[in-house]
């Protein structure tokens, strides 16, 4: 078959051309330490048959991680872009929406951020890459505890490895450090975001709640059916935070420790990765709503805060003071209170979310015993049933047997509020559990960076008082 | 090669896409992956990114074209995907065909020739990488470029080696993003493959449309081809849906039709994706 003369010069000139183009393109595109573009980098999840696990039996707990992405992304999105009434834009209008309608039929799968975000992640994209990616060892930490094919030891020794993956990354990984809690509450545009927006603050710290919390049924619960019924147990206290806010949020930060204690205790590591991430969503929050950080800053602020984080060596604190933070920030039940042992009183704080307002002393506004709020045990069925209690607590060998039983558990944890015999009941002692009246102190250590944060050193970006 | 059998096994059955995909159960990807707009999935044009460093996708598709005269096309591509490196991928497909009737080509003097009456076989052996430059920022969008080698292989596949390279650039506005692709063919101009040929010019644009809730794509490209110098060129528009099904899982389905004189009448395509990964090639894996 007889060819086309080739026309050469005219295909060579088009074809320069496009390589032109292809050039200018490419030199638009290439990666420069300027900072404006950031790379891509998504790096794919460590694969096992593990994966999915919690979304396939546990989908009503799963799903509402998905909604609870869309609460970050839409609350940076918004602080971002400051709309017009901004406070009513988050404290009603999205929060209405978060909590009426995608909390409650939440997406099937994991939502698609840049789509809710745009102008955060074209700012920030290595802070949306290193929230994903600790998000992503959440999962599967989640994954791996639901997967009932595998031995306690070969969970354990799984969810290391997968810490050990996710540290690989070192440009997006937050270290396994615990860092000062000054780095959230201590700088010149800490706390904005909280004072300001009380019940999106305290969505998001519900949020967190959760998110370390179910990890507690998931350890406690020796079956399936066992794991079933605690992890419904933990989702019944989310919801009921969910009915009073802000009062029923919780009014500090949810640290890991305090709040899953059981898997502090197996995993220190990926606690406190998670707690140095819940900080970052705090401190991001407070950047991006404290007018002290012009726009034209916040992406440099921002970029140094996460580097602050990627940092093992400044504004860091030992283990034994990072256990001991939850004390020294009010108490569990001023974290929203345990995730599957006995629920105890919500103090009020005086200012949500500051640990000095709530810590050590006793709190304005707390009460114990029958005080205000307990409702009295007028009827004759009442004091029986309050008799039965008891009785029943008062004999050790009960007392234990409910304490090893997580379904007696949550049956206790159940009983409504407005029964006297809930209400006046005490605790059952309890690991991890206490009076929220009276946090318990931590031992002074030297150094110690949680008795008085130091000032954050300077980092670009970033001002002192 | 096994893979090969696997292949041809898997192309005899009724459902080649779920036979592909779905003999990988054990894998996972991200949940996501629906945004991951591929060249013909379901339409031509595709987004900037790739697909994330350490994950392998393998791809099932169906496609089936009528063309003027009443001839007919069905075509699937199985195609392996991996990211090889940050920011980029490289993969291969193996397109194999059925031609019924007598299907229109385009032949090397730019004319239109008629083929087969009814040929199935093997249409070539294509290797392609992409490369992702930046994500998108403030002001640039997303850019990558992306190169192809086809061989001649299989008794539809031609007889001449031809490449190509592509510039691909995505943008995008909250849930509505647009791509644009200008891609350069060159080679050999005897004897292209019957199927998935690599166009002397190819050029378009597309706008899709996320539905965040129901974890779907929905797209509207429209592009121009011209498969070697001299011949016409075919304009063609195209909708598609892509839909997370599973976790790891994709189904898109996708229709187009001609503008012009050239091109089809009417194309449907319908595919599977699925990402996984190998724990062996994981950094830190022991």
């Amino acid at each position: 078959m007889m060819q086309k003369p080739p026309t050469m010069p005219i295909a060579r000139v088009r074809f320069r051309r496009l390589a032109g183009l292809l050039g200018v393109l490419a030199t638009l595109g290439l990666p420069r330490p300027a900072a404006a573009q950031d790379r891509r980098n998504e790096q794919f999840y460590y694969p096992g048959a593990f994966n999915w696990q919690f979304l396939a039996n546990y989908a009503e707990a799963a799903r509402l991680f998905n909604a609870f992405d869309y609460g970050h992304a839409v609350l940076y999105e918004k602080l971002l872009t400051k709309p017009a009434h901004l406070r009513e834009e988050l404290e009603q209008k999205q929060f209405n929406y978060l909590t009426r309608d995608l909390l409650i039929r939440p997406p099937r799968f994991a939502i698609a951020e840049e789509v809710v975000e745009p102008s955060y992640a074209k700012l920030v994209w290595q802070a949306k890459q290193m929230f994903d990616w600790a998000h992503l060892l959440h999962r599967q930490v989640y994954d791996v505890y639901a997967d009932e094919r595998l031995t306690p030891a070969a969970r354990d020794s799984l969810i290391e490895r997968l810490t050990d993956y996710y540290l690989t990354r070192r440009d997006y990984a937050f270290q396994p450090v615990p860092k000062s809690m000054a780095l959230m509450d201590e700088q010149y545009y800490s706390q904005v975001f909280r004072r300001g927006y009380p019940k999106f603050n305290g969505l998001i710290w519900s949020y967190h709640w959760l998110q370390v919390g179910l990890y507690e049924p998931m350890i406690a619960g020796q079956t399936r059916v066992e794991k079933k019924a605690g992890v419904q147990a933990t989702l019944a206290r989310f919801w009921k935070m969910m009915k009073d806010p802000p009062n029923s949020f919780p009014k500090t930060m949810p640290m890991t420790s305090a709040v899953a204690p059981r898997f502090s205790a197996a995993h220190p590591r990926a606690a406190v990765i998670f707690d140095n991430l819940h900080m970052m969503h705090d401190i991001i929050s407070d950047i991006l709503a404290a007018d002290t950080v012009p726009r034209e800053r916040k992406r440099s602020v921002i970029y140094a805060a996460l580097a602050e984080f990627r940092d093992t060596t400044r504004n860091v604190m030992t283990l034994d003071e990072w256990r001991g933070m939850g004390g020294m920030m009010g108490g569990i039940a001023a974290m929203g209170g345990p995730a599957i042992d006995l629920v105890t009183p919500s103090p009020a704080a005086a200012v949500p979310g500051d640990a000095r307002a709530v810590s050590g002393v006793a709190m304005p506004g707390m009460s114990s015993g029958t005080s205000r709020g307990t409702p009295p045990c007028n009827t004759a069925g009442d004091k029986q049933k309050l008799e039965l209690y008891e009785r029943m607590m008062g004999d050790p060998v009960i007392r234990a047997r409910m304490q090893a039983d997580t379904v007696l558990r949550r049956l206790m944890a159940d009983v409504p509020d407005s029964t006297c015999v809930r209400a006046r009941a005490k605790p059952a002692p309890a690991a991890n559990v206490r009076s929220p009246a009276v946090p318990r102190r931590v031992a002074p250590k030297s150094n110690s960076l949680s008795r008085k944060p130091h000032p954050m050193p300077a980092m670009p970006g970033m001002g002192q008082h | 090669m096994p893979l090969i059998r696997l292949i041809t096994r898997c192309l005899r059955t009724s459902l080649p896409g779920l036979c592909l995909t779905l003999g990988l159960t054990r894998a996972a990807a991200a949940q996501i992956d629906y945004r991951n707009l591929d060249d013909d999935r379901p339409t031509t044009i595709e987004d900037a990114y790739p697909i994330e460093r350490y994950a392998f996708e393998i791809q099932a598709p169906y496609r089936y074209e009528r063309v003027a005269g009443g001839s007919e096309l069905h075509l699937t591509v199985p195609e392996l995907e991996y990211g090889l490196a940050s920011n980029a991928q490289i993969g291969f497909n193996v397109p194999f065909a059925s031609v019924r009737g007598r299907a229109d080509v385009v032949g090397p003097d730019g004319s239109i020739q008629q083929i087969g009456s009814s040929r199935t076989g093997l249409a070539g052996l294509k290797v392609f990488g992409l490369y992702n430059f930046n994500t998108e920022g403030r002001l640039l969008p997303a850019v990558a470029i992306r190169g192809d080698v086809s061989f001649g292989v299989g008794a539809l596949g031609g007889r001449g080696t031809r490449a190509a390279l592509k510039a691909i650039a995505t943008r995008s506005w909250g849930a509505t993003r647009i791509h644009l692709n200008l891609a350069r063919g060159f080679g050999s101009e005897t004897g292209l493959g019957a199927a998935d040929p690599l166009s002397r010019l190819t050029y378009g644009g597309a706008i899709d449309r996320t539905f965040l809730r129901q974890s779907m794509l929905l797209i509207g490209e429209i592009y121009a081809r011209q498969s070697l110098a001299g011949a016409p060129t075919e304009v063609n528009v195209g909708v598609g849906v892509r839909y997370q099904w599973r976790t790891a899982t994709v189904l898109d389905i996708g229709v187009s039709r001609r503008l012009r004189a050239l091109g089809p009448d009417l194309a449907l395509t319908i595919g599977l994706a699925h990402a996984f990964g190998v724990a062996g090639l994981m950094p830190g894996h022991r």
